[in-house]
């Protein structure tokens, strides 16, 4: 496959990514020409031990991750902050939630209150969520992209999901008194 | 099975991974348990929204910045 087609194929992907990751359009626009820079140059070492996507979300990744590091401590949530929350969340509903098709809940209010939840979520916690919930991958995959066992992937997956329906259920239930 | 362990089996329930026995005993709890089967489904309903909200394609002007930063960087 010619590099262009391959950049071509995958930008998508490793935009999500980023996106996820970072939460931030001009970083997501940096990491992404870096990474796909990096691909190029570190093309001949990939190996085919793993898939080529599970070794495009490594690069990616580490691109993502060191930018993180460059702004660590100016907006992040802290783990236990976000824990606590999502530990109060858990067992706190009875709502019944609108009915009717997904497609057509996704207003504009719901997108601002889950990409407010995302920023507000640790970036373990977003990576493990887009790759298992966006990407498609299993647990296992999971693991290996982000070298953590499984079972840490399905904690922060399933904490990542409550604390995201946490968030909805509280715009729902204030919505639904309005 | 109580409250806390159905909650605690969602996901492996959604990815179809429990066995036989845990399922039937998971499925007979969210049966009678409307609290549970409720949270169940807005934790359903949240990874579908969540899908929906996220799963977009890169926009249009990035995709041509990115190709043109590669094309100046790679000369390709």
């Amino acid at each position: 496959m010619a590099f262009e087609e391959l950049v071509q194929r995958y930008q998508s992907k490793v935009y999500r990514l980023v996106m996820g990751v970072l939460q931030d359009h001009q970083d997501a626009e940096e990491v992404l020409q870096e990474t796909f820079l990096r691909v190029f140059e570190k093309l001949d070492s990939f190996r085919g031990d793993s898939t080529f996507s599970s070794w495009l979300y490594r690069v990616t990744l580490n691109s993502a991750f060191m930018k993180l590091r460059e702004k660590k401590g100016s907006t992040m949530v802290s783990l236990e902050d976000a824990l606590a929350y999502i530990e109060d969340s858990e067992l706190s509903s009875s709502l019944n939630w609108p009915s009717g098709p997904d497609d057509e809940l996704i207003t504009e209010e719901v997108m601002k209150i889950i990409g407010e939840a995302m920023e507000k979520m640790p970036e373990d916690f977003r990576v493990v969520l887009i790759l298992r919930d966006i990407e498609g991958f299993s647990n296992e995959e999971t693991g290996e992209i982000l070298d953590v066992s499984v079972p840490a992937v399905k904690s922060r997956l399933h904490r990542a999901r409550l604390f995201l329906r946490k968030r909805l259920d509280e715009f729902y239930r204030q919505h639904m008194q309005e | 099975m109580g409250c806390k362990e159905a909650l605690g089996l969602f996901p492996d329930y959604l990815d179809g991974s429990l066995d036989a026995d845990t399922c039937r005993r998971f499925e007979e709890h969210l049966e009678g348990c409307a609290f549970c089967l409720k949270l169940f489904e807005s934790y359903r309903k949240a990874i579908s929204l969540f899908r929906q909200a996220h799963l977009r394609e890169i926009p249009v002007d990035l995709s041509e910045r990115l190709r043109g930063f590669l094309a100046t960087h790679l000369k390709f």
